[in-house]
């Protein structure tokens, strides 16, 4: 996308649905916010996932 | 009955000694060219490519597979689990072999052997990384040397310093498993200096991390394997407690390496996340990720999981086996195959055909070191003189 650098940061944002990453403020925002759904995943998956390998055991 | 005597009948030349001899010729001529001739001569190595397989297989590999030492006696001795007690010879005597041969295999690289005692006693480079790992190396070799002794005593019948040496069993496996946390990790903080040279899929901050969580299940793959090979072709001198019990330890391996592996599986999503880096899973490089993470942990770590839940041992050793090709596959990508990895081809780096002899000949010769010990000594059965300790 073509930006013209006239325009403030705040209405460029705006424009680009804050995909973009102007400060390493945002991109840690942007990347934990990923990174904290995901480990509610794992979190969810791995007590599954051990049910799963000690299942039926009797030891 | 007496198995440390029981030798099959001596035939010179059987396939195994055939190939084994012309690999051990063929390596102690290359051993020539490269200490008179130097790298140059046998190696591709160059000032942009200064590491090749002798660091990314004989090495980061070697360590990584040499694992199932530190893993198997912290699993019996520190955890209690002594169903495991069978596996700690083999797992120690593979680890004592392992490490010696990565010293050795560290020669080819580095040269002048004579300047090995170097790092450690004369020239201490503290403030650097491979200071560390020489000095581990060199006390957890140490470490193994002592732990194996045991097994070389009972053979001599050297019953008093034995008894000696067994004592020392815990303290040897804490200082084994502190020793093996610092070096393994430090193997991966070594490549955290080239944020530039290393693709950005394999490089992370975490590289400490994942080195020393992904050497635990290659420990275990390991002795996995390697309890297969000894029980196909090594059964005559497996006494009546191991052949009954192996299964159980490949098992209870096989169930622990697949949560382990899950875990790591896991762990390197969050770092393609932590560091934003999910486009580059749509190039070429992306692709060549995909498949060492999916096909070669993801996949061998629900084999693991199946096979251990089924009591399936066929499928067990098929994932142990396919986990230490991922491991190997997972070195030589951090350190040849994603290294330089913006380089033109005509610059990338190729191992010649004298390098891979070269670690042929060291993996061979740790084979034949190993049958001479196994076929001799008490590894895979007790010695009748001495109980369980």
């Amino acid at each position: 996308m073509n930006i013209p650098i006239t325009r403030p940061i705040r209405e460029i944002k705006e424009d680009t649905l804050e995909t973009t990453i102007f400060t390493l403020q945002d991109f840690m925002t942007y990347t934990k916010g990923i990174t904290y759904i995901i480990m509610g995943g794992i979190l969810v998956f791995m007590p599954l996932f051990w049910k799963f390998l000690t299942d039926g055991e009797d030891d | 009955m007496d198995l440390d005597n029981q030798i099959p009948e001596n035939k010179k030349f059987t396939v195994f000694n055939v190939v084994t001899g012309i690999i051990l010729a063929g390596g102690l001529v290359l051993t020539v060219l490269r200490f008179t001739m130097g790298l140059g001569t046998v190696t591709n190595l160059d000032n942009t490519n200064p590491w090749g397989i002798w660091i990314g297989f004989d090495l980061l590999c070697g360590v990584a597979l040499a694992a199932g030492g530190y893993v198997t006696s912290a699993s019996c001795y520190i955890f209690g689990l002594k169903r495991f007690h069978l596996a700690v010879r083999p797992a120690i005597l593979t680890a004592f072999l392992g490490y010696a041969l990565v010293v050795l295999a560290l020669h080819y690289d580095v040269g002048r052997p004579w300047r090995l005692p170097y790092p450690v006693f004369y020239s201490q480079g503290t403030s650097s990384l491979l200071f560390e790992v020489g000095l581990c190396v060199f006390l957890y070799l140490t470490v193994l040397l002592i732990e194996y002794s045991p097994a070389a005593m009972e053979w001599l019948g050297f019953k008093k310093l034995r008894n000696w040496v067994v004592k020392l069993t815990l303290l040897l496996t804490i200082f084994g498993v502190i020793l093996s946390t610092l070096h393994q990790s430090s193997l991966g903080a070594l490549f955290m200096i080239v944020p530039s040279k290393l693709h950005p899929l394999w490089y992370s901050s975490y590289l400490p991390v994942y080195f020393f969580i992904s050497s635990m299940f290659a420990g275990m793959s390991m002795v996995i394997f390697e309890g297969s090979l000894a029980h196909r072709y090594l059964k005559y001198k497996m006494d009546e407690t191991h052949l009954k019990e192996s299964s159980g330890v490949a098992f209870g391996f096989a169930k622990a390496a697949s949560l382990v592996m899950m875990g790591y599986f896991f762990i390197k999503i969050i770092g393609l996340s932590i560091g934003n880096n999910w486009h580059y899973l749509f190039t070429s490089w992306g692709l060549w990720f995909l498949l060492e993470l999916i096909g070669f942990v993801l996949f061998p770590a629900i084999l693991y999981a199946v096979g251990s839940r089924e009591k399936n041992l066929v499928l067990v050793r098929l994932a142990a086996i396919w986990t230490v090709l991922g491991i190997m596959l997972n070195r030589l990508n951090i350190s040849v195959v994603a290294f330089n990895w913006h380089l033109p081809s005509a610059q990338r780096y190729y191992p010649s055909f004298m390098e891979i002899a070269t670690s042929v000949f060291i993996v061979t010769l740790g084979i034949v070191v190993y049958k001479f010990i196994v076929t001799r000594m008490p590894i895979l059965h007790e010695h009748p003189d001495y109980k369980a300790h």
